[in-house]
């Protein structure tokens, strides 16, 4: 069989602190013409590398053995024209975040005509036809108007199918997808891998599927591929795969993945005392309209929004972005300002948005946040162990040896080792961020954790450990949690009552595993049909 | 991606232009303890007078030291320019920050101001300056230390609105930081590169300026050694065969200014903010 891409013996080292770090190792893997293949890892594991070796796209400094040959031609070996050639038109790449690759200051029918411009030669009139043509391809409403359209007029999974839409403008016979739907929520991902299967039945596409979801992979692609610290564990076809895994890898990735099906694996466990005691968080007919500014209507982010959270315990509010969900934890923080409603932490009344230094660290014990991004949630200039102490400064009176080992017990509490410490952000995985970021927000020791979306962005088994180690802390400490996340199974491992709030309304409450078994309302139901699971075909 | 020295951050190029602004910087210290003539020795018995080694330039009209004076002439042409840098990146970055955090009306009038200020030419403001209060060095600095604020105050002020979006700034405040101790642990740091940048570029263009103002005679006191004064001073000297004065003086202000353009273009390059947003 003659494969359309084939990389064998591929070995690739990256510059790190003056030395070559092995970061792809002995990886084979071959795509056969209109094949689709998943790359299932965790982050770091050299998923993302394999894809840019396969494009000619590595850093500056990295070396690379073996060979990526495309058509039986090497991509390693060619000259700088010929790579241009190739990147245009015969292979592209979709990549995880479509906002981080538009210009925010040009059009979506800018962006799209580029390319078909320069890299084809069509004519202007021409190119904005096939423009057109191809954001009805991938699915998007009124093309015409979409094109005057700026990125940040347009939702994240809009904006993924214009980065489809652009990826396939050169007609390629291979895309790399990186983690295209990592930042979209279960809906809008079930609509663009919908979009994706069907292109690539109707142009026969070949497809290296990049994600850390080995559910997602294992139901979207032919064969997949499990890799792990820079090398391919095992490859097979994706139903034996998930069913039959050989490697004890693949098979911890598969039992790790939460489910939205079965009861929660970590029942949580109050702490003794009694339970009847005041609710730790209250809030009261929360509203938040935004606007109305120049011109603009106003937007209700989050109507008459009313609910409690006892000591020690966790709260889920599920809806798809843009639901008014991070108003919420926003709100919750004093970050932002209610319209009206009443908020109530810890016994402490939020009247207004009083800062005075007392009330700003008693607000810090109270109430603290982990983020979804962990790119963007620590300065990158600051040192890990510099920033937790930079927290516990403000909030204890520690010296600074008792500091010293405080920091050391919060990174081996969040899995973190000692050396960390010493490591800045951009040194570290996403994973290991996000750890980071918990540590930072257990510093101040609060009564109750925010978390927006904080395993999102993590891989499975990153996931699994991280849920397991929140449990582990409600257990220990008695810590409460308000857990805002599109991903039901998550909120089912965290969460003991939820709260549907598609669009600022609240449509249905209550016990999670009731919520989840027996959803009455029919976005739920919806929520719910778009997580994939065995047997699942999106769309 | 590995930590890259100031080497590596800023290439050849930029090496080569922080090695002769240094240089310069070194010899305006140095200034007194060099073997040099005096700089305001007159002999007019020595006019004009050929490179030797009592006078390895050679001399100007009046016979003084032409290095000596190039070389005292520094400490106007590079001292002047450093503190105008100085002062108008302390305040324009000050009123920047403080104009990105507090948001609404702050933000608002501190912006216009700044659109208006970088309408009008630093030189036009010290020439109005120069007329009310009178000629001299220290109305100049002043004049233009207050007109290149709104440049270095715009720039700014955009980059730490950037910076003040995202999470990590939210995180902070969720932590129970103050806002100062946000705006200087965090929020200046990541904007260093930014301002080190601008505040080369304003020293290059403050020193062509201020050289400027000293040619028109509204800067520094004649009789002090200074580059754009010598500029001035030889100009007359050139159509009877002796450019050497306004020739050394004017090169080392090229020079200079040349230096710093490229070292604040190379930082800016490699300004890490920018692959931030």
């Amino acid at each position: 069989m003659s494969a359309l891409l084939e990389i064998e013996g591929l070995r690739v080292s990256v510059p790190d602190h003056g030395a070559l770090r092995v970061v792809v190792d002995r990886v084979d893997l071959s795509i056969a013409a209109g094949e689709s293949v998943g790359l299932v890892g965790e982050s770091g594991s050299g998923k993302t590398i394999t894809a840019k070796a396969v494009l000619g796209l590595l850093p500056p400094g990295a070396r690379v053995e073996g060979s990526v040959r495309f058509d039986g031609r090497d991509v390693l070996r060619m000259s700088p024209a010929e790579l241009r050639a190739y990147r245009a038109g015969r292979a592209a790449i979709v990549f995880q975040d479509p906002r981080a690759h538009t210009n925010p200051l040009r059009t979506v029918g800018d962006f799209l005509t580029e390319g078909l411009r320069h890299n084809q030669g069509l004519p202007r009139s021409a190119s904005h036809e096939r423009a057109r043509e191809l954001l009805r391809a991938v699915g998007v409403e009124d093309p015409g108007g979409r094109m005057a359209s700026y990125p940040h007029e347009l939702s994240g999974g809009l904006l993924q199918r214009v980065m489809i839409a652009g990826a396939l403008s050169a007609e390629p016979r291979l895309l790399l997808a990186d983690e295209p739907t990592t930042a979209l929520d279960t809906v809008t991902q079930a609509e663009v891998m919908a979009i994706l299967a069907e292109l690539r039945q109707r142009l026969g596409l070949a497809m290296l599927f990049i994600t850390h979801d080995l559910e997602l992979a294992a139901v979207t692609c032919d064969r997949t591929a499990v890799m792990r610290a820079g090398s391919i564990l095992e490859i097979q076809r994706s139903g034996e795969l998930h069913d039959r895994p050989r490697h004890p890898y693949t098979a911890g990735l598969v039992a790790a993945r939460p489910s939205i099906d079965g009861p929660s694996p970590h029942p949580p466990v109050l702490p003794g005392g009694p339970v009847a005691a005041e609710p730790i968080l209250e809030v009261e007919h929360l509203r938040k309209v935004f606007g109305p500014r120049r011109g603009r209507p106003a937007v209700v982010a989050v109507d008459d929004l009313s609910f409690t959270v006892p000591p020690g315990g966790a709260l889920g509010i599920v809806g798809e972005s843009g639901s008014g969900k991070t108003t919420v934890a926003r709100m919750l923080l004093a970050l932002e300002t209610p319209t009206s409603g009443r908020i109530r932490v810890a016994g402490h009344e939020r009247t207004t948005s009083r800062s005075s230094t007392a009330e700003r660290r008693r607000r810090a014990r109270d109430i603290q946040i982990v983020f979804q991004n962990p790119y963007t949630s620590l300065d990158p200039r600051q040192r890990v162990g510099d920033c937790l102490d930079e927290a516990l400064r403000l909030h204890s009176r520690r010296d600074r040896r008792a500091r010293h080992e405080r920091v050391r017990q919060l990174l081996h509490q969040v899995g973190l080792e000692e050396r960390h410490a010493r490591s800045l952000p951009r040194q570290l995985s996403g994973g290991q961020r996000q750890r980071v970021a918990i540590a930072r927000a257990l510093a101040p020791e609060p009564s109750i954790l925010v978390l927006d979306e904080a395993v999102s962005a993590l891989d499975a088994s990153v996931q699994d450990q991280v849920l397991r180690l929140l449990a582990a802390i409600r257990a220990g400490t008695g810590l409460s949690y308000l857990c805002i996340s599109h991903d039901l199974a998550v909120v089912r491992q965290v969460a003991d009552d939820l709260i549907v709030m598609p669009d600022g309304l609240v449509v249905e409450a209550g016990p999670t595993a009731q919520v989840l078994d027996a959803p009455r309302h029919p976005y739920t139901r919806r929520l719910r049909a778009s997580v994939p699971r065995p047997g699942w075909a999106p769309g | 991606m590995s930590a890259a020295g100031p080497g590596r951050r800023l290439g050849h190029p930029g090496l080569a232009a922080l090695v002769v602004i240094a240089g310069l910087g070194l010899v305006m210290l140095a200034a007194p303890l060099l073997p040099l003539a005096d700089p305001a020795d007159v002999d007019l018995a020595h006019s004009f007078a050929q490179p030797s080694a009592d006078h390895p330039l050679g001399t100007d009209f009046n016979g003084r030291d032409l290095l000596a004076r190039l070389v005292w002439g520094s400490r106007t042409a590079l001292l002047g320019p450093l503190i105008v840098t100085a002062a108008a990146t302390t305040v324009g970055v000050l009123l920047a920050v403080a104009a990105a955090w507090r948001g609404g009306w702050l933000d608002s009038v501190t912006s216009r101001v700044f659109d208006i200020g970088f309408a009008f030419p630093g030189v036009l403001l010290a020439l109005v300056v120069a007329a009310v209060v009178g000629a001299g060095l220290g109305a100049a600095v002043v004049a233009l230390a207050v007109a290149f604020v709104p440049s270095i105050g715009r720039v700014t002020r955009g980059t730490a609105l950037q910076q003040l979006r995202l999470p990590y700034v939210d995180a902070l405040r969720v932590q129970g930081h103050s806002p100062v101790a946000i705006c200087t642990r965090h929020l200046l740091p990541n904007l260093g590169a930014l301002i080190v940048a601008q505040a080369t570029v304003t020293f290059g263009y403050a020193l062509v300026d201020l050289a400027a103002l000293s040619y028109l005679g509204l800067g520094a006191d004649q009789a002090t050694p200074d580059w754009g004064v010598m500029v001035a001073a030889g100009q007359p000297d050139i159509l009877a065969g002796h450019p050497q004065q306004s020739l050394y003086a004017g090169a080392l202000i090229v020079v200079a200014v040349a230096a710093c353009c490229v070292v604040g273009e190379r930082v800016t390059d490699r300004e890490p903010g920018g692959r931030t947003s």
